[in-house]
């Protein structure tokens, strides 16, 4: 009994000294916290290019991968010092209400209508015209696999339903909720069709029996914003380091850095940047 | 005062999602109810024989079964979730039957995640009083089928506290039935799915008002099998 009792003090004394000891350590004044959509972490662009900055200043940065909604949320609670996300409404909201200090145009890309390769609905002969081939989904109902998560992709096929006048909600659309590379895997599966951005799909399409099939279309743009978030507590040195991680992601050299990425693996970048932006006048 | 505000707009999320789409929480709630009443249901079936089988007599690799056992117990229900999903999906053994993405598979993955804890406590049970009442029985000249009843009817305690243990396991089981369910709206979201989607579009309020559903519910079930329990 004696024993038992000593062993459970010693198991309470251990625990007291872990619970203090991760306490101590809890050094926060060299790390950033960086959230973003899933399709930017989804297509691995981030751990590629972060790791050179935290050797190049000694900052980590730390990446939550949350839908645009969390995202904002969790900004707005002071969370998070710089967002990255691609919902330009939502961005500049953010800007006016006071949450950010500035948003800048980082990159962008395209969203592209995707399908199985084998295409049974011929649904090609709507390259160009996305609103056509959103139409004849709904009205022959054909199946379609929706983000259902009010992130920046669900927004844009929101968009596009509300501008055509329809409410896509028949009995083959089926809204997840979840993040694209779930949405891309369930599309897979159930032979269906749905919206997705161009790094995702191809980052993803060697373990996918899909094609694009839909593209070039101005509505399809999808333009990324960096955002430096207002910090409440007055942290001066958390302010100075986000400045340092957006000039640092805005400058010549990574912005080529971004332009190139994929390029070896895919055979096409995957974000595209402002040229005039990477070629000298920045600023 | 900041707690009161959000206590307050609880209620009002409540209200909200009960007011503005009350067919759909009610699917949710329902698809929940389903998929893990007959994911308890089937693995009863299961795991009332094994349990009693293992718990009552020696054989050559019971040790081993033992031990197989209490590690699925401690399984983390995303690696079934994923096992499930490899087998189901369309290009997994199983994927011709197009069962992926449908609550038919759910309650497969649930019955795997179930099943170990029942049988668990079932064995217990047995081995603590079960030789009893089986020789009892014997003695008595019952035969097999009616031995094996007079055994569930006299570890019933036992027997409702593993039911209680497989519905809380399979009530409040998000990872695997989000992975081979795929949180589809009106066809696979559950509760517990729906709280992790909340979440990830920022509405905590919802889903703090989901997790009290959820909490409900359980409590409600319990009352019944607590009742059930000390007939």
């Amino acid at each position: 009994m004696c024993k038992i009792r000593k062993v459970f003090i010693y198991i309470i004394i251990l625990i007291f000294i872990f619970i203090l000891s991760t306490g101590c350590s809890n050094k926060r004044d060299s790390e950033l916290i960086l959230a973003t959509g899933t399709t930017v972490v989804n297509s691995g662009l981030l751990s590629e290019i972060i790791p050179e900055f935290t050797t190049m200043t000694g900052i980590k940065v730390k990446v939550l991968a949350l839908g645009t909604g969390q995202a904002l949320k969790n900004a707005k609670e002071g969370n998070v010092d710089v967002l990255l996300i691609h919902s330009k409404e939502d961005e500049l909201k953010f800007v006016n209400d006071g949450y950010g200090v500035k948003r800048y145009d980082l990159m962008y890309n395209y969203f592209i209508f995707v399908g199985p390769a084998h295409d049974p609905d011929g649904m090609k002969k709507y390259n160009g015209d996305i609103s056509m081939a959103l139409k004849h989904i709904n009205i022959n109902n054909i199946p379609f696999i929706s983000r259902g998560d009010n992130s920046g992709t669900h927004k844009l096929e929101k968009k596009i339903w509300n501008e055509l006048g329809i409410d896509p909600s028949n009995t083959n659309y089926f809204e997840t909720g979840r993040g694209m590379s779930a949405v891309l895997f369930t599309t897979h599966e159930m032979n269906a069709y749905t919206i997705s951005d161009e790094a995702t799909f191809y980052s993803m399409k060697e373990q996918l029996d899909m094609v694009e099939l839909v593209r070039d279309d101005k509505k399809l743009l999808n333009q990324y914003g960096l955002i430096k978030v207002i910090q409440k507590s007055q942290n001066r040195s958390k302010e100075s380091q986000a400045d340092e991680f957006i000039n640092w992601l805005l400058s010549k050299k990574t912005l080529r850095k971004i332009s190139e990425f994929g390029k070896n693996k895919y055979g096409k970048s995957l974000y595209m940047v402002d040229t005039i932006k990477m070629n000298g006048k920045n600023e | 005062m900041s707690k009161i505000y959000f206590s307050n707009s609880v209620v009002i999320a409540m209200y909200n999602i009960f007011n503005d789409d009350i067919l759909n929480v009610l699917d949710i709630i329902y698809l929940s109810l389903y998929i893990s009443i007959v994911a308890v249901i089937i693995s009863l079936i299961i795991s009332l024989p094994a349990g009693i089988f293992i718990g009552l007599f020696e054989f050559k690799f019971k040790k081993t079964i033992e031990m197989i056992l209490f590690t699925f117990m401690g399984m983390p229900p995303v690696v079934i979730g994923l096992l499930v999903f490899l087998i189901f999906s369309s290009s997994g053994v199983l994927g011709e039957y197009g069962l992926i993405y449908t609550p038919t598979v759910m309650i497969i993955a649930q019955i795997c995640l179930i099943i170990p804890i029942v049988t668990g406590l079932i064995m217990n049970a047995a081995k603590d009083k079960g030789k009893k009442i089986y020789e009892t029985a014997i003695l008595l000249g019952a035969n097999r089928i009616q031995t094996f009843f007079i055994l569930i009817k006299e570890m019933r305690i036992s027997v409702l506290s593993a039911v209680i243990a497989g519905l809380g396991r399979a009530f409040s089981e998000v990872g695997a039935v989000m992975i081979v369910g795929g949180n589809i709206r009106g066809h696979t979201r559950v509760i517990t799915t729906s709280i992790v989607m909340e979440i990830s579009m920022g509405n905590y309020k919802t889903a703090v008002a989901f997790g009290i559903i959820l909490l409900v519910i359980i409590f409600l079930i319990n009352i019944m099998l607590y009742k059930l329990q000390h007939k």
